[in-house]
């Protein structure tokens, strides 16, 4: 018996999931629609339906990679929230390189964008990692603050400096098209950066886990004096594992660029940055699992849409519906098997002579 | 470019913008203050300051009275807290994920029942605010009178609210509570203070505070409710405690800081038209940034700032 | 840019010009779908293209779709999945769709796609917009006239072809009138924050501006607000906004998109929409018009404002 409820605790993530879509349901039913409809509709548009499949790895790529940027510098001790911040000057070196570097071999051309988004968004993070090993400023503040100046910036490039001649939006240009990703669903907007993040998220498990500057890391964020005393240079590896975070942060903005939108536009992302911070989470910081729990909440967001689409469901609904399902599933990560309750508890039920209100006041 | 601060009625004009400006902020940073001076960090405040926008347009409409819309805010906003407590206190959920998701919520949430409260979107709002009144004597100050003093009852609580909050933090046994957790939550309970009672107190009471903020905002400055019109003002409020040190007065002053920073952009957009306003725009993070560095050092936060407190065994 | 659909409707006035679409529609079926990039209930932009969509598919008994709030990157995927499930036309709702509209036309070249405020009309892709210089001129000429201070306000979120149209033709309607006079303008960078646009308003009115021209989304009710609490006027959008404020709106311009949807989307023939850059402006009133004077407006600048409208249907006026 122990052991069933033990299983059945292993799987409370999923049952967090199911409890939220109920509150979600009741919701929806308010509304006049009927919840299974609705959830059918999200599910098959989230990842039954092939276009809707596209759409969800569509949104996965960027959140996937925003997610290894949270969880590498958190090795170190550092959060990153400018996640979003990252994402917005990568996009901006790496569309810079794409338009205004000319004569380059295609292939060279192709490495020089990849690599100017990365130290666009790596260089971004560094400030608010150097603030805090010389100066001890919070990261996480600073990072929150750069979000917006980055946000700003890219503003202004593409409304003013960047924009293209006559354009009824502030967007660039268009990129050159040998410098596109090339698709891998025919007929969706899939690219290859999905594979790009999932190989990241399996070199970094690798790195993580086993290589020594995964280990320095780990140990420097768990006790930075025991680091210093074993010979680490705590400030250094506080400096890398923020600029190699926000050079895969870059590297999203940059395959957002080359991927999907082949222009640097005004508020491309949506938020991608924050996403990444709750899938880290629901990935519990373990990049093996991070593709899972991103494909999790790209195809609730993807579906969402689908939902709207399909039954006419309010958008409003759907945002809080999601925001339940974090709430739900984060404080189901959060709960510890318990398992000498479930021993007592069940001990009393075999028990008959225990009154039922007992057990409830345990 | 700074002419406007040699003309008196535009100087005055200038400061008033700047002190609306910086009262949502403040309310929120005073929650923060109280919040992380306990060791919990509230990302959740730009939800709270949300629920607490939505809680006045609601109160206010079905009471007829803004009054009405205050108490519904700070129970809005006290429900977010309840929640965000009981996710990053108890269950220890991580404070950062936990207040994401509560902002993501009541963004959800707000809008959803907006449009069951409100079906014509802004135009069916009658939402009865506060008036401004002249406090005698003080609003005949030269400059600073009529901006400080001719305002309305949510601008003047603030008068009040952090002296009040200064007095309890650092003047009173329960303060001291506070402050202890924050900064060795194992020392407070084993002098027999409960960590995670405090915590969960004090969360509640910072989010109401920030849903006092997005109150004013509704009740005092616009007098509508509009989907996600906290347009980032908790995230503001983040930085705001941060270059206030923790500190009740110092946050006042960065919010206000924050407050001109934005009304200074609002109006160099028209004595410089050609610099494009996105730079203005960016210009009180920045600030924020810089004053970071400047105090540097001299900032320290609560030692126990953003970690859980399991109690060892027994 | 004069069609000869417009000259048929000028010709057929009225009511009568929106009878004659119902006629051509005889085909069943048609499905079409608007995707907006804000909430529907802004009382602004998004809102008067949810109720045009509406209005639209009532007068043409065709089946419409909706969905608001779509950001960005989902802009593609929106537009491609109505395609996808069959709608014959989807709509992009403003000049921020122009390029995934672009993309996601040439992948499904069976469907029409419609941009609001769009620039090229090509292939598949049509585009309608207002004639926003003249609608804008008429009123900086009431503003020029009316303006005690010579100094008249703009009020914008963006500086994107939208709002500079708008306030370059509410600036040269403003000096034409006056012309010592002045427009200044304050960009808000924020649609819906409502407590910027007022204090953005405040400070215009601190400035001496007092006709103001607010072109926001939600945020347009803070600039109402400032303006009613400081005792000045100005212009409203999209709809009669003197119904909502009467003491501070002088004139509107009405941006009807229930007249130009149901005029574009009449054109429809075979499930298509044929290719083409509709424009409106004064000539077609059933989509772009003047609302209701307010009192203050003497009978004298109402005249003038009248004979420029005039002047500028007939092409003699060019701001």
């Amino acid at each position: 018996m122990i052991k069933v409820i033990e299983f059945a605790f292993r799987l409370r993530t999923i049952w967090a999931v199911f409890l939220a879509l109920f509150v979600g349901g009741i919701m929806i039913a308010a509304a006049g629609h009927n919840p299974f409809t609705a959830y059918g509709a999200l599910f098959h548009g989230a990842f039954i339906d092939y276009y809707g499949l596209g759409a969800t790895l569509v949104k996965m790529s960027p959140i996937l990679l925003a997610g290894l940027a949270v969880i590498i510098p958190l090795r170190a001790g550092l959060f990153n929230i400018g996640g979003e911040g990252q994402i917005y000057m990568g996009a901006l070196c790496s569309t810079g390189v794409a338009l205004y570097v000319t004569g380059l071999p295609d292939l060279a051309h192709f490495a020089l964008v990849i690599v100017a988004g990365c130290i666009g968004g790596g260089l971004w993070a560094l400030i608010p990692a150097i603030l805090k090993a010389y100066r001890g400023i919070n990261e996480v503040i600073v990072t929150i603050l750069m979000n917006y100046v980055a946000i700003n910036l890219v503003s202004y490039f593409v409304s003013g400096p960047m924009m293209q001649e006559g354009a009824p939006y502030p967007y660039s240009p268009e990129i050159d098209d040998h410098l596109f990703l090339s698709w891998i669903m025919p007929g969706t907007d899939v690219h290859t950066g999905i594979i790009m993040g999932l190989l990241l998220s399996f070199t970094f498990w690798f790195i993580l886990k086993y290589s020594s500057v995964g280990i320095g890391w780990s140990t420097v964020g768990h006790n930075p004096v025991a680091a210093k005393y074993a010979g680490i240079n705590v400030k250094r590896q506080i400096l890398i594992s923020m600029f190699v975070g926000g050079a895969v942060a870059g590297l999203a903005g940059t395959i957002e660029v080359i991927g999907l939108k082949y222009r640097l536009f005004h508020l491309f992302s949506p938020g991608y940055g924050y996403d990444g911070i709750v899938v880290a989470f629901l990935a519990g910081l373990n990049p093996i699992f991070l593709p899972f729990a991103t494909l999790f909440l790209s195809g609730l967001k993807a579906g969402a849409n689908v939902m709207q689409r399909a039954i006419g469901l309010e958008s409003t609904i759907i945002e809080a519906i999601q925001g339940l399902v974090i709430i739900f599933t984060a404080a189901s990560l959060a709960l510890k098997f318990n398992k000498p309750f479930w021993e007592r508890f069940l001990n009393r039920k075999e028990a008959p002579s225990t009154v039922k209100g007992d057990s409830k006041n345990v | 470019m700074f002419d406007f601060l040699f003309n008196i009625s535009q100087l005055t004009d200038f400061m008033g913008t700047g002190f609306r400006l910086s009262i949502p902020i403040a309310f929120a940073a005073l929650g923060g203050v109280l919040s992380e001076r306990a060791g919990v960090y509230n990302i959740g405040l730009e939800g709270c300051v949300l629920s607490g926008a939505f809680g006045g347009a609601v109160g206010a409409v079905i009471t007829g009275t803004p009054w009405g819309g205050v108490v519904f805010a700070l129970l809005f906003a006290g429900m977010a807290g309840v929640v965000l407590a009981t996710l990053s206190v108890l269950m220890r959920v991580n404070q950062i994920v936990a207040g994401i998701a509560i902002n993501i919520l009541m963004l959800g949430f707000t809008s959803y029942f907006a449009r069951v409260f409100f079906p014509d979107g802004t135009a069916s709002q009658n939402i009865s605010g506060f008036k401004t009144f002249e406090i005698p004597l003080l609003s005949k100050i030269p400059i600073l009178g009529q901006p400080l003093f001719n305002q309305d009852i949510l601008f003047y609580s603030i008068y009040l609210l952090v002296p009040m909050a200064w007095w309890v933090m650092y003047r009173t046994p329960w303060g001291l509570q506070i402050r202890a957790i924050g900064e060795y939550p194992r020392a407070a309970d084993t002098a027999g203070i409960s960590v995670l009672k405090t915590r969960f107190v004090v969360v509640v009471i910072s989010c109401a505070l920030a849903g006092l903020g997005g109150a004013y905002i509704v009740l005092s400055q616009v007098f509508v409710f509009t989907e996600n019109m906290s347009a980032g003002k908790g995230f503001v409020a983040l930085a705001a405690l941060i270059l206030g040190r923790w500190n009740p007065i110092g946050a006042l002053m960065a919010a206000v800081f924050f407050g001109f920073a934005d009304a200074l952009q609002l109006r160099m957009q028209f004595s410089s038209p050609d610099v494009p306003y996105q730079f203005f725009a960016m210009l009180p993070y920045v600030a924020s940034i810089l004053a970071l560095i400047v105090f540097a050092g001299k900032v320290k936060p609560p030692a126990a700032l953003g970690l859980d407190f399991i109690r060892s065994g027994k | 840019m004069k069609h000869q659909f417009f000259k048929g409707l000028r010709i057929a006035a009225g009511m009568a010009a929106l009878a004659v679409p119902q006629i051509a529609i005889a085909q069943d079926d048609v499905k079409f779908a608007i995707v907006m990039p804000g909430v529907i209930t802004d009382n602004s932009f998004n809102q008067a293209g949810y109720e045009g969509a509406l209005a639209a598919s009532e007068a043409l008994g065709l089946e419409m779709a909706y969905s608001e709030k779509v950001a960005q990157p989902d802009q593609p995927e929106a537009l491609a999945d109505y395609a996808r499930r069959g709608y014959n036309v989807v709509i992009g709702h403003g000049s921020e769709f122009s390029d995934s509209v672009q993309r996601v036309a040439k992948r499904n070249p069976d469907t029409s796609f419609l941009i609001v405020n769009g620039s090229e009309a090509t292939g598949n892709i049509s585009t309608v917009g207002y004639n926003y210089r003249h609608l804008a001129y008429g009123l900086g000429l009431i503003a020029g006239e009316m303006s005690k201070t010579g100094t008249g306000g703009f009020v914008g979120a963006q500086q994107i072809p939208f709002s500079t149209n708008l306030l370059e033709g509410y600036t040269a309607g403003f000096l034409a009138a006056n012309p010592d006079g002045k427009v200044l303008s304050a960009w808000t960078s924020d649609w819906d924050d409502v407590a910027k646009g007022k204090e953005a308003t405040l400070n215009l009115i601190s400035q001496g501006a007092d006709m103001i021209f607010p072109t926001m989304d939600n945020a347009t009710i803070g600039s109402l607000q400032a303006m009613q609490e400081q005792g000045v006027q100005g212009f409203g959008i999209y709809y009669d906004a003197i119904e909502d404020w009467p003491d501070t709106i002088l004139q509107s311009a009405i941006f009807d998109l229930s007249g130009a949807m149901t005029a574009v989307l009449s054109n429809i023939e075979d499930g298509k929409l044929p290719s083409k850059a509709y424009e409106f402006g004064f000539e077609t009133p059933e989509a772009a018009r003047f609302g209701t004077f307010h009192g203050d407006v003497s009978a004298d600048v109402q005249d003038a404002v009248n004979a420029a409208i005039a002047g500028m249907v007939a092409g003699e006026i060019n701001p």
